[in-house]
């Protein structure tokens, strides 16, 4: 079994808490050096939290170069004069990279536990339960993406050659049999559930429970404090 | 008092409402306490459809055409809409084809505990049973693995292991070997061995019948039919070959 980082070791809750807060302090504030210090705060936690930076990189390059690209579009085209042009696209891109990166830190954790952690939070079950299966599913879906477009090379189709409206016609081939695919295998998952008896009483109950530890709770309180004194002090400055 | 585990009389069914081919004709059958039955046919006879009806999957939730009974413990399932799948799942347990599709948490664990926490179990006896099963599964060293990293073999036994939590008395398996090599074949076999010493009694759909000599009955099924249903023994090869490849 892996090493769990720091951030991983913990309840899923404060960082459930940490991401609420930091993206919903993010987007409602305008004010430049605020996002840039909760960015800042934000990278501290990560860093402090023992989180592999290169493995950060490389699951956001995509998104990375995208708020690149919106920085230099924000900055040439929002018809603002210099710097408020470039001001905006700072705000923009911030914005955007607080929010990813406070997604990033719920993928230090298992799947397990937030379903757990969703319950714990009085979510209904029935939903905590679809979002935790749609999560699982979606590296099965995409192996099944990988397995139809290898056996669709294999029988003669060449994707980099190809036109535009070919390849339209082609990767609809590809999602076809994954969508029915993936409606087989709900059918066949609800028969299972069913026959297992899901929503056969009017609760559950939970062989694990989470229980908050210091540093969670620590975390649960400083995240929105500090985001709240920062703020405010911000104003008075 | 009718008290055998399973008894079918006179079950019809056709998956389409109106003029379609018929995947169960006029099948008669009974399944003794305790016993090992092996369901024989070539592809498409029908004995998918039969294992679903004894779970009560059909009518419930796979509509069609249905007549005739299902007794599971002398409770008539088949025409009987106050009798849910969640209450059948205490006493009739199906292990599907295909172990993905029966997998429905993230990790091994988990799994054999939602059928348990689903019933209300208090969280202790939760973990006891889990631990027991695992155990029983040869699983415990993967407890909190994710079952997407597991083999063939290991995704099999967690399938089984989620419906043995259950605590059934009939344990229903569909093509339990088709997708394993023979040490695999070999573990099924002393699985479904200990489960029948256990007084579970068992029900097995497979094409390679020649792995299942020891059961107490074999049931040959030629479209939607019983040819015969007999002892190993008293079944001549020549005519399972010929029902089976002809």
């Amino acid at each position: 079994m892996t090493k769990k980082s720091r951030l991983g070791a913990l309840d899923p809750r404060p960082k459930l808490m940490l991401m609420a807060s930091a993206s919903t302090a993010c987007i409602l504030a305008n004010d430049l050096i605020y996002i840039a210090s909760v960015l800042c705060m934000l990278i501290a936690t990560l860093l402090i939290g023992g989180m592999d930076v290169r493995l950060v990189l490389r699951r956001a390059k995509a998104i990375f170069v995208l708020i690149a690209m919106l920085f230099v579009i924000q900055t040439f085209f929002s018809g603002l004069p210099y710097p408020g042009g470039l001001l905006l696209a700072a705000m923009l891109s911030l914005r955007l990279l607080v929010v990813v990166l406070a997604g990033l830190i719920l993928m230090e954790g298992e799947v397990r536990d937030y379903l757990l952690a969703l319950v714990q939070m009085k979510m209904p079950y029935t939903l905590a339960f679809m979002v935790v299966v749609g999560l699982h599913f979606l590296p099965i879906l995409r192996e099944e993406a990988v397995n139809i477009y290898c056996c669709m090379q294999l029988r003669g189709k060449d994707f980099k050659n190809m036109k535009l409206t070919e390849k339209v016609r082609a990767y609809t081939g590809i999602c076809l049999p994954i969508l029915v695919g993936a409606l087989r295998r709900a059918d066949e998952m609800s028969v299972a559930m069913e026959t297992r008896g899901f929503r056969s009483r009017p609760s559950r109950t939970y062989m694990r429970q989470l229980k908050m530890r210091g540093a969670d709770i620590a975390l649960t309180i400083l995240w929105p404090a500090i985001l709240v004194v920062l703020y405010e002090v911000e104003c008075v400055f | 008092m009718n008290t055998n585990p399973v008894m079918v009389r006179g079950l019809n069914f056709s998956y389409e409402e109106e003029g379609g081919t018929p995947a169960l004709c006029g099948v008669d059958l009974t399944i003794l306490s305790g016993t090992v039955t092996v369901l024989i046919g070539p592809s498409g006879c029908g004995k998918t459809t039969l294992c679903k009806c004894l779970c009560g999957i059909i009518p419930k939730l796979i509509h069609g055409v249905t007549n005739g009974e299902v007794f599971v413990f002398g409770r008539e399932i088949a025409n009987d809409e106050s009798i849910a799948i969640s209450s059948l799942s205490e006493q009739i347990g199906l292990v599907m084809q295909v172990p993905d599709h029966q997998i429905v948490m993230t990790a091994v664990e988990d799994d054999v505990a939602f059928g348990p926490e689903n019933r209300m179990m208090p969280p202790p006896e939760v973990r006891d049973l889990v631990d027991h099963t695992l155990s029983e599964m040869d699983l415990t060293q993967k407890a909190e693995a994710d079952p997407s990293a597991l083999s063939g073999g290991e995704k099999q036994r967690l399938a089984i292991a989620g419906v043995l939590a259950m605590g059934p008395e009939i344990m229903v398996f569909d093509e339990p070997v088709s997708s394993l090599d023979s040490a695999g074949r070999d573990h099924f076999v002393q699985i479904v061995k200990a489960l029948k010493e256990a007084g579970k009694t068992i029900i097995i759909v497979e094409h390679d019948f020649e792995v299942f000599d020891f059961a107490d009955q074999w049931v040959l099924m030629k479209e939607g039919r019983i040819v015969c249903a007999s002892a190993p023994r008293e079944i001549p090869r020549e005519l399972v070959e010929s029902e089976l490849w002809h």
